[in-house]
């Protein structure tokens, strides 16, 4: 079953702050949560499907009794899972408002970010025992995409460098100077090839998005937010012959694509994440956006920018507005205001479709991949 | 370096791996060959990755290979591994066991030195601690022609 055109991102809120010491993860969920209803003309009695990590300890906390309840924990790419789990619960009946929520203390409460701890036999004894966190895992396959098509640091800074310019026109991202790609070479190198100014922000946050069905979406205060295709995949080493540069969105691009009935050329805005900038590049290679090998000339020039062929990342992205550790909610966010053509100071004009690809887990091993393509109307 | 160093996160004496820590005391690598299917695969687990047949057996390998990724990791992962940086973090693909790719360091030579499909040996590092006694992690090292 097709869940196109059938349920709607009604209502959202992203959470201002990037650095709050006074909040908890939970009182980050409950304010994005009062204030995307606010924005949806909703009340907090009309949600009976609740999308979050905390499952049951954030219904206690917002006091609620959903009768559908999705954990999904596959990562910073978990809110396109969400997206895609609301819309095909919603299209069956198993409830009809949505809330999908985040909240992250990652900045403020963060100890040890990205430190490796003693897990399992199996798979640490043979990863985590080098010392194999995130950074280097991202910066292994940067080398290998290098390696086999010649892919630049010039390049890869480049989408840090347009990124930034994005992010100079919001006025809650962390970074708001312009930077050349002169400044991101010189940053210092923090796992080679990758230097720090290709490395997303580590911040406190958080965001809600309400949706619905088509029919009850259109009573609502906003424009609707239609959900055209949804793609879900996980990839993994396999038995230790996966190509490095090839992420899961080779395989959930295309199921998004096709469930939405559209093409490349229909999309006006994309919101890749962004973890490092060598993640921009292999999605947007994965997704089809470029082809294999060729994502490094794809990126060059104003490629990303708002005038550019495809306006990538128009928030200022993880890399330069706010990362609190899973920024798959903000793909969402910010393609939505996108499409409702409120996005003050730096809206793609006359914008229609929007592609959000969220990853989670880390590239070189296990991570998720979630595509959802969204439309202000139903083609 | 702090003063008292965490311990580097080590499951090894989990009878899953163990027995691959164990091979390399001995400076032996052991990879998981499937005794059904003879699937060979990059983690030492239980249970074929491909059939999930339990009749998963060691096979013992030479230990030769090239690099089929590598970074010269300089940011510290953490406080078990402060004392080491910078250290290379590399995939290393075994020239036999069908050319899986084992995730591994490079020791024994200048970061600078290292290129994706250099040749590499590995070598063992013994380690040891309360928890798990002794065991032996496998890195590798560039191959000189006499190996």
């Amino acid at each position: 079953m097709s869940v196109k055109g059938k349920a709607a991102i009604v209502g959202i809120h992203e959470y201002e702050a990037r650095f709050d010491p006074e909040a908890s993860i939970l009182s980050i969920e409950a304010d994005c949560a009062r204030d995307a209803l606010e924005d949806a003309g909703l009340q907090k009695e009309d949600v009976d499907g609740l999308f979050s990590h905390r499952g049951f300890t954030l219904g206690q906390y917002l006091n609620l009794s959903p009768k559908h309840v999705d954990t999904t924990s596959v990562g910073g790419g978990s809110y396109e899972f969400f997206v895609a789990h609301a819309a095909a619960a919603i299209a069956a009946g198993q409830c009809e408002v949505a809330l999908i929520t985040y909240g992250s203390t990652n900045r403020s409460r963060g100890e040890q970010r990205g430190v490796v701890e003693p897990r399992l036999p199996w798979p640490d004894a043979v990863e985590s025992i080098y010392g194999s966190q995130t950074l280097g895992l991202y910066a292994l396959v940067a080398q290998r995409h290098m390696h086999e098509f010649g892919t630049t640091s010039e390049q890869l800074a480049n989408i840090a460098v347009q990124t930034r310019q994005h992010a100079s026109t919001n006025p809650f991202a962390v970074m708001r100077d312009p930077i050349e790609i002169e400044d991101v070479l010189n940053s210092r190198t923090v796992s080679t090839p990758l230097h720090l100014f290709d490395c997303c922000l580590v911040t406190d946050g958080g965001g809600a998005v309400i949706m619905t069905s088509a029919e009850r979406a259109k009573d609502l205060k906003k424009k609707p937010i239609y959900v055209l295709g949804t793609g879900q995949a996980i990839a993994h080493s396999g038995l230790g012959d996966r190509d490095l540069t090839t992420i899961a969105a080779a395989q959930s691009g295309p199921r998004a694509f096709a469930e939405a009935g559209v093409t490349h050329d229909d999309i006006d805005i994309a919101m890749i994440y962004d973890s490092f900038t060598i993640t921009v590049l292999t999605t947007l290679e994965s997704l089809g956006f470029a082809p294999k090998g060729e994502g490094g000339r794809f990126v060059e020039g104003d490629t990303l920018s708002l005038k550019g062929k495809l306006p990538t990342n128009t928030d200022g992205g993880g890399l330069s507005s706010n990362h609190p550790g899973e920024r798959g909610m903000f793909l969402l966010l910010e393609a939505t205001r996108q499409l409702r053509h409120e996005r003050e100071g730096n809206q793609v004009e006359d914008a229609k479709i929007a592609i959000a690809h969220g990853t989670g887990g880390s590239l070189s091993l296990r991570h998720s991949g979630g595509t959802i393509i969204l439309g202000n109307e139903v083609p | 370096m702090s003063s008292n160093p965490r311990p580097k996160p080590v499951p090894t004496n989990h009878p899953e791996v163990a027995p691959y820590f164990q091979a390399g005391l001995r400076n032996e690598l052991r990879i998981k060959k499937c005794g059904d299917c003879n699937t060979f695969q990059a983690y030492p687990q239980k249970n074929c990755g491909n059939c999930l047949s339990r009749n998963n057996i060691w096979i013992r390998v030479s230990g030769k290979g090239k690099i089929y990724s590598y970074t010269e990791v300089r940011q510290t992962p953490g406080p078990a591994f402060a004392a080491d940086v910078p250290f290379v973090l590399a995939f290393v693909e075994l020239d036999e066991a069908d050319g899986i790719r084992i995730m591994s360091r490079i020791v024994d030579v200048d970061p600078r030195d290292v290129y994706v499909e250099m040749p590499v040996q590995v070598v063992f590092e013994r380690r040891e601690d309360e928890a798990t006694g002794a065991y032996a992690v496998p890195n590798f090292k560039p191959a000189t022609p006499r190996e």
